[in-house]
């Protein structure tokens, strides 16, 4: 496994605040390639994944950053026979730093993607899969920064990789929002705001509800740090976005996700799910 | 009688009060929220004494690696001579908070500002973040284009390449350049509001 970290040298020195709290860490992520296989079998499906260490009190962010900050970027690279899936986003937490609310990882943070292995290796006794991210890695100052990372795997029988490697990969499988069967969403696309709605499982209430928050995918689509109250109408839930300046429409779907709370600092089972709203005229 | 007609007034009042202490927005195609700020050199600057010219605001932090990445290039230097040349009045605005990264002594920026040439009019002190706020200046830099009857008629990002690395520059679209040669010419500013990109201002 190689290991390389980027930093741009014009930003270093905008590295170290001044007599602020977390003062003493330098504001540089570490990231490294994992996989869950070690040795991989001809046809099979694994995983790869970045994991990066953030330092204490910094955060990157999520596809939509939110209010300040850029997404972070991976490239994922491997022979051309592999077929490797959309890169896995965990659920981002919110950033709140009034006026503004930013989204995105602290501490640590995997992301991963499926990766189909060719149904015949031939005489290749090891492959290379390479990643390249980009991120921008905030706390009282931003410093850009990325790696060039990759991994090597034998071929020919599958083997597991260590434990630590499967069990950090589990961890943030386990944090990927997905679609929950007994919630459906609904949305209407309005000049300057969205509307979203939804009829919840009866174990939900307004009060249950008021815990959750909307963040939709799209960058710059509403306001981060507008405040989200929800409010029953006709038996079902209804959650009214202000849009940014900018009046994007919203395409097709509006998709995003449900999150409990704003998940930092990461409470203990915290709740979250993947939004794919249709359109309320499209209701079937 | 008497009681409830003074009353009446106290509440009329408020409400005259309320109105005028609702803090105003910058919306582009109203008017520019007036504000009156301190320049590092300890001068007064108020937007109403530039009535009549184009007013550039630039929202700023000199330790943010996206403000770096204009200043150290000369990217931004270069472009506040250029619309100086024609009139146009540049003023640059800190509204990072006392301890906060960019929040510096009247020494630390006369010596930034020599360092990097800087030729803005004037680098405005807002440390309380009321002026950032009132203009929702999310990021450094953020820009902001004013016309001469004082309308907003830009706010967002310098250009259009979101990134800190300088190499970017030649390639971006400048909107700040657009929105000041579309306004010259009279014809309307074809990206009035951009997402700005950059450091969250530290407010």
């Amino acid at each position: 496994m190689i290991r390389i970290v980027l930093q741009f040298s014009f930003s270093l020195l905008a590295v170290l605040p001044r007599a602020v709290a977390h003062a003493e860490t330098p504001l540089i992520a570490e990231a490294r390639m994992i996989s869950d296989r070690r040795s991989i079998r001809a046809g099979e499906t694994f995983k790869i994944g970045v994991h990066v260490r953030i330092p204490p009190g910094a955060h990157m962010y999520w596809i939509n950053p939110g209010d300040g900050g850029l997404p972070t970027r991976i490239q994922w690279q491997a022979p051309s026979e592999f077929e490797i899936g959309p890169t896995q986003w965990p659920i981002p937490a919110r950033f709140v730093e009034p006026p503004l609310i930013s989204h995105g990882y602290a501490d640590e943070v995997v992301f991963w993607a499926t990766v189909r292995a060719p149904g015949d290796f031939g005489p290749i006794a090891a492959v290379r899969l390479t990643a390249r991210i980009d991120w921008l890695l905030c706390r009282e100052s931003c410093v850009p920064g990325g790696a060039d990372l990759s991994l090597v795997l034998r071929t020919g029988k599958s083997e597991d990789a260590p434990d630590s490697d499967r069990a950090i990969l589990f961890e943030f499988e386990r944090r990927i929002p997905r679609e929950q069967p007994a919630w459906r969403f609904l949305f209407t696309d309005h000049d300057d705001h969205v509307v979203l709605y939804t009829v919840p499982p009866p174990e939900w209430d307004a009060k249950a509800l008021a815990k959750l928050v909307f963040i939709p995918e799209m960058d710059d689509l509403t306001e981060p740090a507008a405040p989200q109250e929800w409010r029953k109408d006709h038996g079902r839930y209804v959650l009214r976005l202000p849009k940014t300046a900018r009046r994007h429409r919203v395409g097709e779907r509006l998709e995003g996700v449900l999150r409990e709370g704003d998940g930092h600092p990461r409470p203990p089972n915290e709740q979250f799910m993947r939004v794919s709203a249709t359109h309320l005229e499209r209701e079937q | 009688m008497m009681r409830t007609v003074i009353g009446w007034i106290v509440v009329a009042i408020g409400t005259v009060l309320g109105a005028f202490a609702e803090a105003p927005t910058a919306m582009v195609g109203e008017a520019a929220p007036a504000f009156a700020l301190p320049s590092v050199d300890g001068r007064a600057y108020s937007l109403a004494d530039f009535r009549g010219s184009y007013v550039v605001l630039e929202w700023t932090n000199y330790d943010c690696p996206f403000v770096r990445k204009f200043y150290n290039a000369g990217a931004m230097q270069a472009l506040q001579k250029e619309l100086a040349e024609k009139g146009i009045i540049w003023l640059s605005i800190c509204s990072s908070a006392p301890g906060k990264q960019g929040h510096f002594t009247a020494d630390e920026w006369k010596k930034r500002i020599e360092k990097w040439q800087v030729a803005a009019k004037a680098v405005l002190l807002d440390a309380d973040g009321k002026i950032g706020r009132t203009y929702q200046a999310t990021n450094t830099p953020h820009m902001f284009v004013i016309d001469p009857n004082g309308v907003l008629i830009y706010a967002g990002a310098l250009d259009d390449k979101p990134s800190a690395d300088p190499k970017d520059i030649p390639e971006a679209k400048n909107y700040v350049r657009a929105t000041l040669e579309a306004a010259w010419a009279g014809r309307p500013v074809e990206t009035p509001s951009t997402k700005a990109y950059g450091c969250s201002v530290k407010y």
